[in-house]
């Protein structure tokens, strides 16, 4: 099949009335829940994904990347709006977009956030396409010894790189693994930690599981702190044209749009770490190098043009492990990944060759639904006054219905709902005591692929652990695994060194 | 609820020891010196281990400073967010247990109603919401995609 017939194919299953009105739907699902401020991009993937699991795999696809696109972008409107960031990836530059609205240029912080992240997400679209197929060119020679480590390397990434306190980020990854190894084994076909129950022996379902942690667990925070919720803060108002004046920030900034956009889908691809830390770097990195960093937080517009093209590009920079490997990108992918599983396409490079048109179609999806974002999220501005008065005490139980039934659809029992009780209180707890929660979820996704590499490599070479050093990119990844582990070992010797000086009377 | 980590730590412990007797169980591979009990003893390790630094980090921590209760529930607990969180329990439990013999839409309009009400929506809102929801998603889930959600009652009436 030559290239021009791949797309031809591919734009044939895109541009199909059933699939635009699908990312239509989503488009406008996902501005809606990231809008509202404490319901996340990735809660909005999780709710979506019983309603995909019914659809085919384009559409299916086309939903998700559709409303996590939308939502991260919809995150800055309640931002700017209320000061309460919509999503946590539009958290680091929500000062200055409140400020910037105090002061009269509401419609500029918006509209700076909309085309920025539209030309953010163009940029992650860019690197995906050109990249993601010649890594995968890359990857159709990798063995299990490679994937092992290429595991290793993602689930190390989600301790040090992506957390504050690595620590607490690797007993997360540890249960998320360990909730991984629940049903039979894989290898030998033991059932493990069943507990006896029949329904356990497939493991634990893995959508049931997301829709606890990511939405189950965000309703039961919203219910508890809703006695205590603060009267909201006057709404500035948002006449006249949205991107007037738009043009020129984006006319002065070429360098910040650039920078944040290469960060966010740098980022983005690191394992583990999405949106909400590329927004984060971006921001810092912008601040330090620029020449009026005392503005910033005050209402300046610089950080905001960085962080916004970052997070946005960040969702594209996430699919290409994704698509490449099966290793998430962040937790959104993590979900992706699942529901490509289910639909009986492993993600992986041989997908790029025996499937190419559906790999075509979602880069066609992705282009479309960044450019779709603007007139969305122009009607999701304008309408972000009504749309924000809907207050949390109708929402949330709206939410939990969801989850309950969404739960139940994906295992057509009450088993669903179980399992997403279990984990929506155990993500709740752990959260609570200060565990971050995306860990989990990278170990429940890579935690078989990471013991299936590791059984087939060990069974492969008689059990001689040198062998997972005997190839050339397979010693390369390990190093950087190996790498990765002792500078953090050696930080946190260092780190208690200090301390234990500091404590030390003089 | 706010556990401090000394108590997480330990409880950690306590799930890695676990892990361990149950791997312990599982039958070896056959001819070979690891099999399925191999990662979950790692893991389990990794748990003990890591629940034993935390343990020592805030021992440590309180050596400096006074580290305050061992378990605290949240302030937003005390303050009356204790209804609101067992009202969304008690309607998640209610779905389990109650649905397949009532149905969907019953029990969770009842469920939903009495959330609405400890979230201190008026009456006529909470109940038009409840019942709203509930048809909706009905309508949403078992309609237009066809799962079965437990029609309990409603096989009398429909």
């Amino acid at each position: 099949m030559n290239f021009a017939d791949v797309l031809f194919q591919a734009a044939a299953l895109v541009f199909e009335p059933r699939v635009l009105i699908t990312a239509l739907l989503a488009g406008a699902f996902g501005m809606f829940v990231g809008a509202m401020p404490g319901l996340t991009a990735t809660m909005a993937t999780a709710l979506l994904v019983p309603m995909t699991f019914f659809m085919e795999p384009i559409p299916a696809l086309a939903a998700i990347v559709s409303a996590s696109g939308m939502a991260i972008f919809a995150g800055d409107i309640p931002g700017a709006l209320l000061r309460i960031p919509g999503t946590p990836a539009s958290a680091a530059y929500v000062e200055d977009s409140y400020r910037l609205s105090m002061k009269g240029k509401l419609n500029l912080a918006l509209g700076t956030n909309l085309l920025v992240s539209c030309i953010g997400g163009l940029f992650g679209v860019a690197v995906l396409i050109a990249a993601a197929p010649l890594l995968a060119e890359f990857a159709l020679r990798f063995t299990s010894y490679e994937y092992f480590w290429l595991a290793a390397l993602g689930l190390s990434c989600a301790i040090f790189i992506a957390s504050a306190d690595p620590l607490k980020a690797g007993i997360a990854l540890l249960i998320g693994l360990a909730l991984a190894t629940v049903g039979l084994d894989p290898t030998t076909g033991v059932p493990r930690f069943t507990l006896g129950q029949v329904d356990l022996m497939a493991g634990v379902e893995f959508i049931p599981a997301m829709i606890g942690l990511f939405a189950l667990a965000e309703v039961l925070r919203g219910v508890i702190r809703l006695n205590r919720s603060i009267p909201p803060a006057p709404m500035p108002r948002n006449d006249g044209p949205l991107f007037r004046g738009v043009g020129g920030v984006i006319r002065h900034h070429p360098k910040n749009i650039a920078r944040g956009s290469l960060m966010g889908t740098l980022i983005g691809a690191l394992p583990g770490a999405g949106a909400d830390i590329a927004a984060w770097m971006a921001y810092a990195v912008s601040k330090r190098s620029s020449k009026t960093p005392e503005k910033y937080g005050e209402g300046h517009v610089e950080g905001l043009v960085d962080a916004s093209a970052a997070n946005n590009a960040a969702v594209g920079g996430a699919w290409i492990p994704a698509l490449v490997f099966g290793i998430p990108g962040d937790s959104v992918t993590a979900i992706v990944i699942g529901v490509l599983y289910m639909k009986g396409l492993n993600p992986g490079p041989t997908v790029f060759i025996q499937n190419p048109q559906l790999i075509y179609a979602v880069f066609m999806i992705f282009i479309l639904t960044t450019l779709m974002m603007v007139p969305l999220g122009w009607a999701a501005v304008k309408a972000a006054r009504q749309v924000l008065r809907v207050p949390p005490r109708v929402l949330l139980p709206i939410v939990l219905s969801f989850c309950i039934v969404g739960s139940f659809a994906m295992t057509n029992s009450v088993f669903g709902i179980v399992i997403m009780l279990a984990i929506g209180l155990l993500g709740w707890l752990l959260e609570e005591n200060g565990f971050p929660v995306a860990p989990i979820i990278l170990g429940l996704v890579l935690g078989p692929m990471f013991e299936r590499m590791f059984m087939t490599s060990m069974i492969k070479s008689g059990g001689e652990l040198g062998a997972f050093f005997d190839r050339p990119i397979a010693a390369a990844l390990g190093i950087c695994v190996l790498l990765i582990w002792s500078l953090a070992l050696m930080g946190a010797l260092r780190r208690l060194r200090t301390r234990r000086a500091s404590v030390r009377p003089t | 609820m706010k556990l401090t980590d000394a108590l997480s730590g330990v409880l950690l412990m306590l799930l890695g020891l676990f892990m361990l007797w149950q791997a312990a169980q599982f039958p070896s591979f056959g001819g070979q010196p690891y099999g399925a009990a191999l990662l979950p003893s790692i893991l389990a390790a990794g748990l003990i281990l890591g629940g034993t630094l935390l343990v020592l980090r805030d021992v440590m921590a309180r050596r400096h400073a006074d580290g305050g209760a061992w378990l605290h529930l949240v302030p937003d607990l005390r303050a009356g967010g204790m209804p609101a969180l067992l009202a969304v329990l008690g309607n998640i439990l209610a779905q389990i247990w109650l649905a397949p013999w009532l149905g969907f839409i019953p029990v969770s309009a009842a469920g939903l109603l009495v959330l609405f009400l400890v979230l201190r929506l008026r009456l006529w809102a909470a109940a038009a919401l409840a019942v709203g929801t509930s048809f909706a998603c009905w309508w949403l889930f078992a309609g237009l995609l066809r799962v079965p959600l437990p029609r309990g009652l409603l096989d009398r009436v429909l």
